[in-house]
């Protein structure tokens, strides 16, 4: 609507939803499927040909933001003409060398042809623009986005259009090693959180045009650019609709981390599970794209997200791929292993320990008798203690600096344990089997589901020392119920187990060789199942002699 | 009310599977002991082939009327008002199967495992879990079976091939000792377990294809016979027919005897846990089935709203049905054969009987 | 109003979580335990009956932290005996915690001692023990001469505690393990008697030696059990011998021979040696004599005690140096790994007849006699032997049981039960008078594989079957 431009009151912002389809008391439908700007009304503000009210207008709109550069200058010394810049955001030596220059040296019969108005200002454009991106924008919402993304935008006096230039650079992280997923064989590239440098690393992997990458726009303030990225042709349609609707409806103040996304976008925000897998590596993503998911990359955050996700994923790390099959296998079922240790350990030693003493032989009970004796607590209660120790001391480890951190955990984590024994406070017993488990919880690739496995390991030890084995197998029932429940996108969670594919399992507790992987996974890429050809095992060549010689033996 | 679900023919197995074993694996061996003596091996297989008359007739009622459970059929057989009452018979009597369960499971882990916890606890703590799997559904039930039957065939492989040592093949002679009668009174016993395999019966409907629910039965059938023949067997080869019959728990002590080195010992706790898995099954899919039946029989759309309150009436029912564990016995070996023969064998002849007179039928869903 | 049933089924939820908050009612802390490792079961005067427990005390066991190094003198206890009366074990084991201020942890007893009062009063109270959930079928059970607590009260040798001890000794497999589980068999079916090995308290030579120097203190029979506080006696325990019982009561004793021959009837024999005497009776020219003649030496076993060897008389010979040292009487011992046992019953009219045949192979072990078992005659000299000795063994058992125990202790009545069901049938009820008159007859083939790395015995031969051997002799 015209008008002086006001802001709206902040509680009129998040006003409850509507659902889609009623109208409101404007008589405008909600729900519409633009991102609206963070100022509603600014698409209304049409440009007009006179230069000097946009201005004013653009100066109003940007009042006190330093940081924005406008300069006036005659287009072909004839039309006046001005830039509107954020600095920081844009490349200063393409604007002034490039641009600056060629439009200030543009020959003067460019400037008697704009004159000339009813010719295109775009066509004309044409002609002398010197750079390449360049879009027409023709209201104040879409000038302020472009100079917001980081594009310059150059009005005309007389044209009721400008031209947003792509001018977008600006400082960022270097390709570096991913901090979280490191590998011994494998690329050494992570996403950073520039979005056009991410997307740029998936092409470099994808050269499909099949590859698509679709633009959504979230969050009233930030205005974050999210791209849904999906091969066409191995990616079931109804996910990638799912994936858009879901990101679609969100009305959100601001996105900052995919992190957002992904608990606003999941099936089951209720389960403590994770059900949406985050990575640093394009290497990883691009893996998961080849099997038909949906990746979603969001803007200033190096994580990227994937979907459908299934429980199997989160014991599987891209090194399995990269090494042999046999070491790959052996650590894949260590990391079952592992996976179970972590919830599992602290439970049934306390469940052992206190009610199926009779399961322990003989030796083993009798030093686990004499190093409890004198123990102030239960076995269920120092358990927790300690559990709960090494928690603060794992997360005092993460916030410290790196070089300390690290150290100090250890030494804080050995040191008080020795210290905790030497009082009298714990028995070794538990404190192997607290250390035990916090090695297993660190194996698990995935630190979500590491996570999870510790919330729920303090469950199983309640439980366990209630009820002991009987008590660990209720929360066992319990967590198995709950894990079927879930559905990832459609996807039952806890494929390939059930439902029931054999084929499946040749990535999920080992890993069968390169040549046998011949199809892809049958929840997910069921749209083109093959995935390679059938016989490409190597065969070495007959024989590796020469054949001999004439005359020779 | 419609489960919007189904399983596969093979879950539909194992659910069969899952629907017999876990407490007969527990009690029936000590009762056939009793009954049949060295025989009882011969008594399972005897009434596994009776079983099969069951099973037949469970399958010709679901051809006729495929993808509608037990309980739509009643009504569609026989009218309106008595196929609801003959559904509503059924459905009682799959609560009273359910409390049955429950009671024995509670009085085994009161028994054998923590003597000093009350009873009502673990029949309330299970049939809590088992309520939030049948709300969710026959899928998500038969989903779980998927993770504990590949536990519970391990374990009781585990536990006869370690008990091997200790067995002693004479203790199975003589065969036949007492001639045949034995024998048959051995298969009536076990009867009151095996026929439970009526419960098909009840979530066949939602097998996709009906015409697989043959080869479900079938194997169901085989795999209860197998192991519940083989664990029997084991009990008697292990302590003997006049000791099995004094034993309460075959299965337990069966777990028991298993010795390996000196390390792997006294591993019953384990067993424990992996068979309380399987009962939990086996009371989740009968509670779903009588939650389902009697939301079938009062016309309710959901039959969710049903299975907290009938889970709270079963525990409440498996506490005042019997007062000792002889009673338990005394029902199993002299009450439930007969029961059991009349709901499970003789009331669903009746209904192919008069389907096939009245000659009705349903094509297609 | 759906949010108000969720905070109702939530609040529910938690009132039902507050027992286990309460308490946990199965539970018990490791080292609220006393763990019961060995556990003896007596007869006392007044028709009572005595239960000893021996409980682990696992400080010293374990030797933590606060043991540091072992005090000066005599090392701590391992654990220690504890004994209570009552009318029965039931009453006797509630008295028992009255005096241990530990919960009783009876899961990991190792072994069940029966006295002889108890077991001449018959068995019925074994019933708690296979009752109660804790204690194990599995649990092998022994029998002694005299008072079981004592045999609780072993000083501790290479293991530490008497259970260990014993299952250990069970072990090497010298004897026959009768578990609980195959008590009660053996007790419940009708033709089967119970029969226990036998746990024997036997005074060390260091004892011995004591009681010779010791001053003034009467210790009366060996293995006396002194007063607390002071140093228990070192004792051996073996085990060796068996109680033998008729239906449930203790009738009496087999010794070593009856024992083994009793293994060997019922099928349980493993491993084992059999030693047997033999001696030798040289005859005819020697040395020089063509080959294909008889040597003229015999070996033949020897039912008598063995002497040892002197030198030979001279019988027509001239003694060589070469005969002066040899042996002529000794031992050989032949060590078995597996045999079996068949026992096959016959029935004519009233007249039950059991065909034993034990089959196995043995290895030659030790020779004290000189002999060369490349020659088969040796050899068979000694199979004869070993298979003579066993059936011996077996025929001194068969006579115990038929003369006087009155029992079938061999099991025999169940493998007539499953192959002769008809007579059985009309025999169960009175088998054990029926079996004193069967008639059992042994058929015992050993055969003799293998002779150990060496193969004739070492010494300057009496040249059994070649040339004389003095060539070639190292020194």
């Amino acid at each position: 609507m015209p008008g002086p431009y006001r802001k709206p009151l902040r509680a009129a912002l998040f006003r409850r939803r509507k659902p889609p389809g009623q109208q409101d008391k404007q008589g405008q439908s909600q729900g519409s499927k633009a991102q609206k700007a963070p100022y509603p009304p600014l698409e209304a503000y049409q440009l007009t040909a006179e230069l000097k009210l946009n201005l004013e207008q653009l100066q109003r709109i940007f009042a006190k933001c330093s940081d924005v550069v406008h300069r006036d200058f005659y287009l072909g010394q004839a039309i006046k003409a001005a830039l509107f810049y954020i600095d920081g955001l844009v490349d200063k030596k393409l604007i002034e060398d490039t641009l600056m220059r060629t439009l200030q040296q543009a020959p003067p019969q460019l400037a008697r042809e704009l004159a000339d108005r009813t010719r295109d200002l775009a066509a004309v454009m044409e002609t002398i623009m010197p750079l390449t991106d360049v879009a027409v924008v023709d209201n104040m919402g879409a000038v302020v986005k472009h100079v917001l993304d980081g594009d310059t935008v150059l009005l005309l006096d007389g044209y009721n259009k400008g031209l947003a230039l792509s001018t977008r650079s600006w400082e960022h992280r270097t390709i570096d090693e991913p901090i979280t997923e490191s590998v011994v064989r494998g690329p050494r590239e992570s996403f950073i959180e520039s979005l056009r440098t991410n997307t740029a690393l998936l092409r470099r992997r994808l050269k499909t045009p099949s590859l698509k990458m679709e633009l959504v726009c979230l969050g009233r303030y930030t205005m974050t650019n999210i791209v849904i990225t999906y091969i066409e042709d191995l990616a079931d349609p109804a996910v990638v609709r799912e994936v858009r609707q879901r990101l679609e409806r969100i009305q959100i103040d601001g996105i900052l981390e995919s992190a957002y996304i992904e608990e606003l976008i999941e099936d089951n925000p209720t389960s403590p599970f994770p059900q949406i897998d985050h990575t640093e590596r394009p290497d990883k993503v691009v893996a998961a794209l080849l099997e038909g998911r949906v990746g979603i990359l969001v803007d200033n955050t190096p994580f990227a997200l994937i979907v459908p996700t299934l429980f199997v994923q989160f014991i599987q790390s891209s090194e399995d791929y990269y090494e042999r099959y046999y070491l790959s296998s052996f650590l894949r079922l260590a990391r079952f292993v592992a996976l179970n240790i972590a919830l599992l350990l602290p439970a049934a030693y306390v469940a052992v320990s206190t009610f199926h003493q009779e399961m322990l032989p003989t030796n083993l009970l009798v030093k686990l008798a004499s190093q409890r004796e004198g123990i102030p607590f239960p076995a269920v209660v120092e358990a927790i203690m300690l559990e709960l120790t090494f928690e603060l001391l794992r997360e005092a480890g993460v916030r410290l600096p790196r070089p300390v951190g690290q150290a100090l955990s250890i030494v804080g984590a050995l040191v008080i344990g020795e210290a905790a024994v030497s009082a009298g406070l714990v028995s070794p017993s538990m404190v192997i089997v607290v250390a035990l488990t916090g090695i297993s919880s660190f194996a698990i690739p995935s630190f979500a589901m590491a996570i999870t496995l510790r919330l729920l390991r303090f469950i199983m030890l309640i439980l366990a020392g209630t009820l002991g084995f009987y008590g660990i197998m209720l929360g066992l029932l319990a967590i198995l119920v709950h894990l079927n429940t879930l559905r990832s996108f459609g996807v039952p969670y806890l494929a390939p187990v059930t439902p029931w594919n054999f084929s499946d399992f040749k990535d999920v507790l080992v890993r069968v060789p390169r040549w046998a992987m011949n199809s892809r996974p049958s929840q997910i890429g069921y749209r083109d199942p093959v995935r390679q050809g059938a016989g490409l095992k190597p065969t070495p060549p007959a024989s590796s002699n020469p054949p001999p010689e004439e005359g020779r033996s | 009310m419609r489960e919007e679900g189904y399983i596969s023919p093979r879950q539909a197995a194992v659910l069969l599977w899952f629907a017999v074993l876990p407490t007969a694996i527990l009690f029936l061996p000590a009762l056939l002991a009793l009954r049949a003596h060295q025989d009882a091996w011969l008594s399972v297989i005897v009434a596994t082939l009776a079983a099969g008359a069951v099973a037949l007739v469970v399958y010709l009622l679901a051809q006729r009327f495929p993808h509608h459970t037990l309980f739509q059929y009643c009504e569609l057989i026989l009218g309106p008002v008595t196929g609801k009452t003959v559904a509503l018979i059924f459905v009682l009597a799959f609560f009273l199967l359910d409390a049955v369960v429950i009671r024995e499971f509670s009085e085994f882990l009161v028994t054998a495992v923590m003597p000093e916890t009350p009873a009502l606890f673990f029949s309330l703590s299970i049939v809590a879990v088992a309520v939030y799997a049948a709300r969710n559904g026959l899928e998500v039930i038969a989903r779980c079976t998927d993770f504990i039957l590949p536990l519970m065939v391990t374990f009781i492989a585990i536990v006869l091939l370690f008990a091997t040592p200790e067995m002693a093949p004479r203790n199975l002679l003589p065969i036949l000792e007492n001639g045949f009668r034995p024998v048959l009174g051995g298969a009536l016993v076990s009867w009151s377990f095996l026929g439970q395999i009526f419960i098909l019966a009840a979530y066949g409907a939602f097998v996709n294809p009906p015409r697989a629910l043959r080869a479900s039965l079938i194997s169901g059938l085989l795999g209860i016979a197998f192991f519940l023949s083989l664990v029997t067997m084991g009990t008697i080869l292990v302590f003997g027919s006049c000791e099995a019959a004094r034993l309460t728990f075959a299965a337990y002590a069966l777990a028991r005897v298993v010795s390996l080195g000196q390390f792997f010992e006294r591993i019953e706790a384990l067993f424990l846990a992996i068979w309380v898995g399987g009962v939990f099954i086996k009371i989740t899919i009968n509670l779903y089935v009588v939650a389902l039946g009697l939301a079938t029989v009062t016309g309710l759309k959901e039959y969710r709203p049903l299975v907290a309150p009938l889970g709270a009436l079963n525990v409440a029912m498996a506490t005042l049905l019997y007062r000792n564990i002889s009673e338990i016995r005394h029902d199993l070996l002299l009450v439930e054969p007969g029961w059991t023969l009349t709901w499970q064998l003789i009331l669903p002849l009746f209904l192919l009987v008069m389907a096939w007179l009245r000659g009705k039928r349903r094509t297609g869903i | 109003m759906k949010a108000r049933l969720r905070l109702a089924l939530a609040l529910l939820l938690l009132a039902l979580m507050l027992p286990v908050l309460a308490g946990c009612w199965s539970r018990h802390e490791i080292e609220e335990l006393a763990i019961v490792m060995a556990v003896a079961l007596d007869a006392v005067p007044g028709d009572q009956v005595r239960l000893s427990v021996y409980v682990a005390i696992p400080r010293t066991i374990a030797g933590g932290p606060s043991m540091g190094g072992g005090g000066g003198g005599e090392p701590p206890k391992a654990g220690e005996v504890i004994s209570a009366t009552g009318s029965d074990f039931a009453q006797a084991a509630r008295r028992l915690e009255s005096l241990v201020p530990r919960r009783l942890l009876w899961a990991q007893n190792r072994v069940l001692i029966l006295g002889e009062e108890l077991a001449r009063q018959g068995l019925h109270y074994l019933d708690l023990f296979t009752r109660e959930r804790q204690m194990r079928l599995t649990t092998p059970v022994l029998i002694t001469m005299g008072e079981a607590r004592k045999v609780l009260e072993l000083p501790p040798g290479i293991e530490l505690m008497p259970g260990t001890i014993l299952t250990g000794i069970l072990r090497n497999r010298t004897t026959f393990k009768v578990e609980l589980k195959d008590l009660l068999a053996m007790w419940e079916a009708p033709g089967d008697n119970p029969v226990l090995p036998q746990v024997v308290m036997t005074p060390t030579p260091e004892q011995e030696s004591r009681e010779v120097r010791s001053d003034g203190e009467d210790k009366g029979q060996k293995g006396a059990y002194k007063e607390e506080g002071k140093k228990t006696p070192p004792e051996a325990v073996a085990i060796k011998g068996a109680g033998a019982f008729r239906d449930d009561r203790l009738i009496g004793w087999l010794d070593e021979r009856e024992t083994n021959g009793l293994m060997w009837l019922r099928g349980e024999v493993r491993e084992g040696v059999i030693t047997v005497t033999l001696s030798i009776q040289t005859g005819g020219n020697y040395p020089g004599q063509e080959q294909g003649q008889k040597m003229g030496q015999t070996i033949t076993p020897d039912q008598g005690q063995g002497q040892p060897a002197g030198p030979v008389e001279g019988q027509g010979q001239n003694p060589s140096q070469n005969q002066a040292r040899a042996r002529t009487q000794g031992q050989a011992s032949v060590i078995f790994h597996r045999a079996s046992t068949e026992v096959k019953p016959r029935v004519e009219g009233s007249q039950v007849t059991f065909n034993v045949e034990i089959r196995g192979n043995c290895d030659l072990t030790e020779a004290t006699v000189s002999l060369n078992p490349d020659r088969p005659e040796h050899l068979l000299a000694i199979q004869e032997a070993v298979n003579r000795a066993v059936e011996e063994r077996v025929l001194a058992a068969v006579r115990k049981a038929q003369q006087e125990i009155r029992a079938d202790i061999f099991g025999l009545g169940e493998t007539l039960h499953r192959s002769n069901v008809r007579y059985w049938r009309q025999v169960q009820d009175r088998w054990n008078e029926e079996f004193t008159r069967a008639k059992i007859q042994v058929k015992v083939d050993l055969y003799l594989n293998r002779l150990g790395m060496t193969n004739r015995t070492p010494g300057k031969t009496l040249d059994i079957g070649g040339k004389g051997a003095t060539q070639g002799s190292t020194r």
